[in-house]
């Protein structure tokens, strides 16, 4: 009964995380990392619980809030696009399907992927570096402004290394990049745009089920392998297979983007429980709290169950209510509150320095939406320090 | 009111950018923590951030809290707060650890608070 309700509660953590813009599941996993007693199951399901959830409903304010004004239409993401053309209801059922499904499949997919693991991770690892080196390249060479994707490449390098390798002083600085890059950028930059309204379509669409099956399937076999790689998330994923596959229609992205959010969340338990390493800031958060055996990893696949599906009617009727009602939302209100909490929580879990590295960071982050350039790009933080490692620096 | 148009906000987040990381790079390197043997810590300053090498000689019992001794020929008193399972499992009797943090009095003593543990290897 415990374990319900600290499931449940999970949940609910999972709905606000995901909704407000710039409030990372990281950010509360810390917390929660805090307040937990070692070898605490009940905590461990809380974490498991708000994460599944967070990767459905965080698809809403980047659907639905960070509507962009008519100067920028053609740089907006997948969902923007739909929401612009009044389907943005539409543009969220797609993103649920793929994550329902993502996670059905990635939960069948579990015994492969521990034969996976159990065979090659070692050559995995060792192709780490060459793997990342890859990616960045094809980051960069898929932009047109090359020049300003080399710029941020190098500057998002640059404060990884200084920040997660150097020594900059204790407190948690992985949380003050991600919130710079990621969170303060995106909501600064919102400010200066006036949301473009537009009466939303709320009603049964028609999908295709080969095409929400299909993205199901590719999005959880991309989480999969995204989980056992350091420093590649689901962006990535989804960056990597849309230059594998060529053209891919906008529907099917929306499913594999839910779908592999989900999908490497999911895989990212099973990687923890397999290889003692978390892969997501939520698997490290539940690393630090538990060691996990067998019988709790199948808690957490129950967990998993019971958060996909609140996950899915929770997004269904939030974004529903939400779109009824976007041209009500004062956006840069909330913005403007989301930043300070942002710098409050910076400054107590980061210290001073947390702060510099918070406002270098934002700066960075600012820099692609501004030349319109892939945000993935700033993920180069994580990645050039990885490659350091792999190599032996 | 001025409005920024996206070239000049562009260039100047690129600034603030470049700076910004170098900036931190100069932070990185300024607290940049002295190697030291265990011997040469009463001659350093409180509060400054060191990097000793040893074996794990003792662990004491705390609530939130892991600490235990280093011992290179002589001894010192590490404290880790909220350790994670990952520093539990360096930290064992007998194990070759590297931590790194900074120096602090505490009832006379010489300690350091552990922000960093490195494992044998």
């Amino acid at each position: 009964m415990q374990e319900l309700f600290y499931a449940l509660a999970g949940c609910i953590f999972g709905i606000f995380t995901g909704i407000a813009p710039g409030i990372h599941v990281n950010t509360v996993a810390a917390f929660a990392v805090l307040f937990a007693q070692k070898g605490d199951m009940n905590s461990v399901l809380f974490i498991v619980c708000m994460s599944v959830v967070h990767t459905f409903v965080d698809f809403l304010p980047s659907i639905i809030l960070g509507a962009p004004d008519a100067e920028n239409f053609l740089s907006v993401l997948p969902g923007h696009r739909l929401l612009l053309k009044g389907y943005g209801h539409y543009a969220v059922q797609l993103s649920v399907f793929g994550g329902v499904f993502g996670a059905m499949f990635s939960l069948l997919l579990v015994p492969f992927y521990i034969g996976f693991v159990s065979q090659y991770i070692e050559m995995l690892y060792a192709g780490v570096p060459v793997m990342l080196a890859l990616v960045l390249a094809l980051m960069v060479l898929s932009e047109k402004r090359k020049k300003w994707a080399i710029a941020v490449i190098m500057l998002s390098s640059l404060l990884g290394i200084f920040v997660l390798r150097g020594n900059i002083a204790s407190g948690n600085q992985l949380l003050a990049v991600i919130s710079g890059l990621f969170g303060a950028s995106t909501l600064l930059y919102s400010l200066r745009n006036k949301p473009l309204l537009c009466r939303q379509k709320i009603c049964e669409s028609r999908y295709n089920k080969k095409e929400v099956v299909e993205g199901s399937l590719l999005s959880a076999i991309a989480g999969g392998f995204v989980s056992l790689l350091p420093s590649l998330g689901p962006n990535q994923a989804a960056f990597v297979l849309s230059k594998v596959m060529g053209k891919i229609k906008t529907t099917k992205y929306l499913v594999i983007l839910g779908g592999i959010s989900t999908s490497n969340m999911i895989f990212s338990f099973f990687a923890l429980y397999l290889l003692g390493k978390g892969r997501t800031g939520s698997a490290v958060a539940i690393g630090q709290i538990a060691v996990l055996s067998p019988e709790s990893i199948v808690l957490i696949a129950a967990a998993i169950v019971f958060a996909v599906g609140f996950g899915a009617v929770a997004t269904e009727v939030i974004g529903k209510w939400l779109l009824r009602r976007m041209h009500k939302v004062n956006y840069r209100k909330l913005s403007i509150v989301v930043i300070a909490v942002l710098v409050c929580i910076v400054g107590f879990l980061s210290g001073a320095a947390g702060l510099a590295v918070f406002a270098v960071s934002t700066a960075i982050g600012i820099i692609p939406q501004v030349v319109h350039i892939k945000r993935t790009s700033t993920m180069a933080f994580l990645m050039a320090p990885t490659m350091l490692f792999y190599l032996g620096f | 009111m001025v409005r920024l148009n996206d070239a000049l906000l562009a260039r100047i987040s690129l600034v603030l950018a470049v700076f910004g990381v170098a900036a931190l790079g100069l932070l990185a390197e300024v607290q940049k923590p002295v190697d030291a043997d265990i011997s040469e810590l009463g001659g350093l300053d409180i509060g400054s951030r060191v990097s000793v090498k040893g074996s794990v000689a003792e662990i004491f019992k705390a609530r939130n809290a892991l600490v235990f001794t280093v011992y290179d020929g002589n001894f010192v008193k590490a404290v880790v707060f909220s350790p994670s399972e990952e520093e539990k499992e360096i930290v064992r009797k007998g194990n070759i650890v590297e931590v790194r943090g900074r120096l602090q009095n505490y009832k006379g003593e010489i300690e350091i608070i552990a922000e960093k543990i490195l494992g044998p290897g």
